[in-house]
């Protein structure tokens, strides 16, 4: 890895703290009122502006890189997910906690992919629902299609409706950092956990 | 699913030897190419080498691998 690589990375990394300081100081003073503001706090405000626009770009390099250069993708994960490799015994600790979060990852991806298509409801039953003697509430369990999932939002919200549940109540971005999270997590908690032993 | 954990335990005279010609975990580390962490595991049971590291070792103590690793239990 090249010094600029280096420097680039470090940036990248370290700066997520610069943007929560900029998501913080946005919530609690109110952009409108930073934008408008003299002094120091603009001065600020405009330098934590450059910073994002600077992060993502920094970002975009970074992640392009790593899709084209197997050596830069390999020395920046490594450091990101914590791998050990020096010696055979850190070798067998991180194939083993790989092996471990390969599997855990791939029950968390099933089970959220199962969420995701799941359908239940519970309503009022009512004359509409064409059931004949039918009495108190009706529940409904069903299994979206794969191409109703990302259009969840249009579907139509019955009025008699006690519960409904129409796939995962978060968004895409949530679910993927939420694998990539625990993939790591478990990994780097079970390498440490294998290497302290 | 079948029972692959092994039943015997691999003992090792490494500390001894160590004591003997007066070099430290680091300094065996480095002559043989892997961590302290690694010596210090071997020496206390906790990681059993490979065969590589097991010749390696015995390369440097300049003895057989049986003078100093013992099995204790059933193979």
């Amino acid at each position: 890895m090249n010094k600029l690589d280096i420097f680039l990375t470090k940036y990248f990394f370290y700066s997520i703290f610069l943007l929560i300081i900029t998501a913080v100081l946005g919530n609690v003073k109110g952009e409108e009122h930073l934008a408008s503001s003299s002094g120091v706090l603009r001065i600020v405000w405009d330098l934590l502006g450059w910073n994002i626009m600077v992060w993502i770009v920094c970002g975009l390099y970074i992640f392009l890189k790593m899709i084209v250069n197997a050596n830069f993708r390999s020395l920046t994960l490594k450091k990101l997910i914590g791998t050990a490799d020096r010696d055979e015994r850190e070798l067998l600790a991180s194939g083993e906690a790989a092996k471990v979060s390969i599997i855990s990852t791939s029950a968390l991806t099933i089970f959220l992919l199962f969420l995701s298509l799941l359908n239940v409801s519970i309503s009022k039953n009512t004359k509409q629902n064409n059931i004949k003697d039918a009495k108190g509430h009706m529940i409904s369990i069903g299994m979206n299609s794969f191409e109703k999932v990302n259009n969840i939002a249009e579907q139509k919200t019955d009025h008699n409706s006690i519960f409904e549940y129409n796939g995962l109540p978060i968004s895409l971005p949530i679910v993927l950092l939420l694998i990539i999270s625990w993939q790591i997590f478990i990994f780097r908690s079970l390498t440490i956990r294998k290497l302290q032993i | 699913m079948g029972n692959t954990q092994m039943r015997f335990k691999l003992s090792n005279n490494i500390n001894i030897l160590r004591s003997n010609i007066k070099i430290s975990q680091e300094k065996l580390a480095s002559e043989i190419g892997v961590t302290r962490a690694t010596i210090n595991a071997i020496e206390k049971g906790n990681y059993n080498p490979s065969l590589d590291l097991a010749f390696r070792l015995s390369r440097f103590f300049k003895l057989s691998i049986e003078d100093i690793f013992n099995i204790e239990g059933e193979l």
